[in-house]
């Protein structure tokens, strides 16, 4: 039976009328056609009420060329089910008002607001309605995902100020950070409002490394789109450009080899565990503890070297392409097995240091709590979200390559402090390493590659597929539409930072600001995926 | 030295086919100098410590990892006495990388004009160059000397840690 059907009877029994049609034609996918004032009260239902279903992603799409309208895009994945409900909202142009969903879930906000930045659409109801990607310096009334706004426009300067919330009151004090920050990290301003020593807010302002990538994707077709998606957020390159190539996989019907997927799975994993460790030795460091940053130091980089030689790139880039992958990982076996006996024997070692170490423990133990329920209302994922007591995990969930073939641990912490969110990579890097010993022990043969790009002889219509894949920093999210001549038409990037900012902020408020900088590394969000 | 030093940025990472992946055509390659003139004065006035701040203006964050590896145990940049700075006020150096986005160009220019002279401002990577695959955006005001002078490249996507080492020992004169 098709597991999406008791989910959408449901909302058309409990919403009589306000579903308008349903498409099912892509396999987990089921796009719910509403009308638009039903969208807050659907999502909440699927959100809160029912099934309390993270929020995936919201977007906005221009079809006027299909259709004559916009729509907006609310996609849900139902808790561990490999089933996508995407609520989807038409916009007739000049009347792009729509309900916001933020005062019933607030996850919905940023999405909000950057549809209002790059369409010009009105969420009514949205209680912040300020400007986000776009800073002051691009001229009022423009919205660069419209299809009448070209790529390569030259804008011209404008002002203006930023209205930051201010916090008042006897002894309160604003300390502006950024954004060119103290260490060698990525562009964003943090404004703390302390009393004292203790946080009482965190407002972050991101976008400044905004550079147009989605109206970049649609200026490419499909082959050469995933280029790009490796350069979103360079640490998951392998993580996007999979994503990526999944959805348009699902969009042209190809299916990947066996041998690929288990490429593409040692690609990720190992991609996971460079950062996991890179994240363990930076947590060392800004608990002042250099010694665990040291051997992390060297640990991560007989990963990289690792990578360099498989792929002639540290960041495994080049790897993964629409329909397989470019080379066989299984050839270099006994190196890889040689070099993850090393690290997880080395990363053993470390681990017992550090946790031996009152001192470091004492560091990361209360600091920067993020409870279960504020993970779940802003849809916070992957090892924040699993420190915090959220049970999910894509690879498990939804098992896309081949990752139902392998055995593997979702770690789940409760208290959601610095130490659960270390606890978590520690865990995932020692399943990394044995995912990566386990997809080694199978013995294919096949080709690498499916065959893809052939021009057919009746093009395909406007297609649409997602693309799903739990990166070392959560779940990342692709929606892609082609254009009949194999064009993409809209290419939603949805990177987990996205919504992991946010939880940033409330863990940290009543914690000292020194504290700071280990509960952002316990994070370590993307700026570049967050700002496209 | 200079074969010292190359031989040391070879051997420093044990593994098979360095040599294929370093080679020194290729690190002599990886380095571009456009003003050869203020990196003599520089040189002349910096001859035994360096400190460098590291501005980001856009890029895809693969080249700060690259640089952040410069100070692990593996590159270890500080045994030549090359510090990385928390503010351009203390800076001799400026890494820029990125294509410089419309939201950072007042920030990078801000950095630039903090930095006291002699300074020496050395582009990293293929966005830095000329804006990458980024160039022409509506959102992109092009590579870094579009915002502010360069006086060296250091090109890859992104360069690699012995790369970045090699480029800047070199623009040190240290080999």
């Amino acid at each position: 039976m098709d597991e999406r059907k008791p989910y959408i009877d449901e909302i058309k029994r409990e919403f009589p009328g306000d579903v308008l049609s349903e498409d099912t034609s892509t396999p987990g996918e089921a796009y719910l056609t509403i009308r638009k004032e039903s969208l807050p009260r659907i999502a909440n239902f699927l959100h809160e009420v029912r099934y309390s279903t993270p929020l995936l992603s919201m977007f906005g799409t221009d079809e006027r060329a299909l259709d004559g309208t916009y729509k907006v895009y609310t996609v849900f994945q139902i808790p561990r089910k490999p089933v996508f409900i995407i609520l989807k909202v038409h916009l007739k142009e000049g009347e792009l008002e729509f309900p916001s969903i933020t005062p019933l879930m607030y996850a919905g906000s940023p999405f909000e607001r950057e549809m209002q930045d790059m369409f010009g659409f009105v969420p009514v109801g949205n209680p912040d309605t300020r400007r986000m990607v776009l800073h002051e310096n691009f001229p009022k009334g423009i919205h660069p995902l419209r299809k009448d706004f070209s790529y390569s426009t030259t804008l011209d300067k404008a002002e203006g100020q930023y209205p930051f919330h201010t916090i008042e009151g006897e002894g309160m004090l604003e300390i502006p950070v950024g954004p060119v920050h103290a260490g060698i990290i990525e562009p964003g301003h943090f404004r703390f409002s302390v009393a004292g020593e203790p946080i009482i807010n965190l407002e972050i302002r991101l976008h400044y490394k905004h550079k147009g990538i989605e109206k970049l994707m649609e200026t490419l077709d499909f082959n050469e789109g995933c280029r790009v998606a490796e350069m979103v957020s360079g640490d998951s390159a392998i993580g996007h450009v999979t994503a990526y190539c999944q959805a348009v996989e699902k969009i042209a019907g190809i299916e990947t080899p066996l041998l690929a997927r288990y490429n593409r799975m040692i690609a990720l994993e190992l991609e996971r565990l460079y950062n996991h460790i890179a994240d363990i030795g930076s947590m060392s460091t800004d608990a002042s503890f250099l010694f665990g940053a040291a051997r992390a130091g060297i640990l991560r980089e007989k990963v990289m070297g690792l990578n360099d030689r498989l792929t002639g790139s540290r960041f495994l880039k080049g790897l993964v392409v629409p329909g397989g992958v470019t080379r066989d990982l299984f050839t270099a076996r006994e190196d890889i097995t040689l070099t993850l006996k090393e690290v997880g024997e080395g990363l053993k070692e470390l681990v017992a240091i550090l946790l031996s170490s009152a001192s470091f423990l004492d560091r990361v133990k209360t600091t920067g709590v993020l409870n279960k329920k504020t993970a779940e209302d802003l849809a916070v994922t992957g090892p924040p979200a699993r420190a915090s007591g959220v049970d999910s995990d894509m690879r498990r969930d939804v098992p896309y390559e081949a990752y139902g073939e392998v055995k593997f641990k979702v770690p789940v912490y409760k208290e959601g402090d610095v130490f659960c969110r270390l606890s978590v990579r520690i865990d995932e890097a020692f399943e990394s390493i044995s995912i990566i010993e386990q997809v080694l022990k199978k013995a294919v043969r096949g080709p690498i590659k499916a065959e893809v790009g052939a021009r057919r002889a009746v093009p395909l219509p406007y297609r649409y597929a997602l693309g799903c894949v739990e990166g070392w920093r959560g779940a990342i999210l692709y929606w892609i539409m082609t254009t009949p001549g194999d064009k993409l038409y809209r290419c939603k990037i949805k990177d987990p930072s996205f919504c992991n900012w946010p939880g940033l902020s409330y863990a940290v408020l009543g914690n000292i600001v020194p504290d700071f900088p280990l509960c952002n590394k316990s994070f370590n969000l993307s700026y570049a995926g967050n700002d496209l | 030295m200079q074969k010292m030093i190359l031989s040391w940025l070879k051997g420093r990472i044990a593994t098979k086919d360095l040599k294929e992946l370093v080679s020194d055509a290729r690190l002599k390659d990886c380095l571009e100098v456009v003003n050869n003139a203020s990196i003599e004065e520089f040189r002349r006035l910096s001859r035994r410590s360096v400190h460098i701040r590291e501005v980001d203006a856009g890029s895809c964050n693969a080249c700060e990892l690259e640089i952040n590896a410069l100070n692990n145990p593996v590159y270890d940049i500080e045994r030549f006495g090359i510090h990385f700075v928390a503010s351009p006020r203390h800076a001799d150096m400026l890494l820029v990388t990125g294509p410089v986005t419309r939201n950072m160009e007042m920030a990078l220019r801000k950095t630039y004009d903090a930095t006291p002279e002699p300074r020496l401002v050395v582009a990293v990577g293929g966005c830095a160059r000329d804006g990458g695959i980024f160039k022409g955006s509506y959102a992109v005001v092009g590579g870094v000397e579009r915002v502010i002078p360069v006086d060296a490249y250091i090109r890859g996507c992104p360069p690699r840690p012995q790369e970045l080492l090699y480029g800047i020992l070199r623009i040190l004169g240290r080999i």
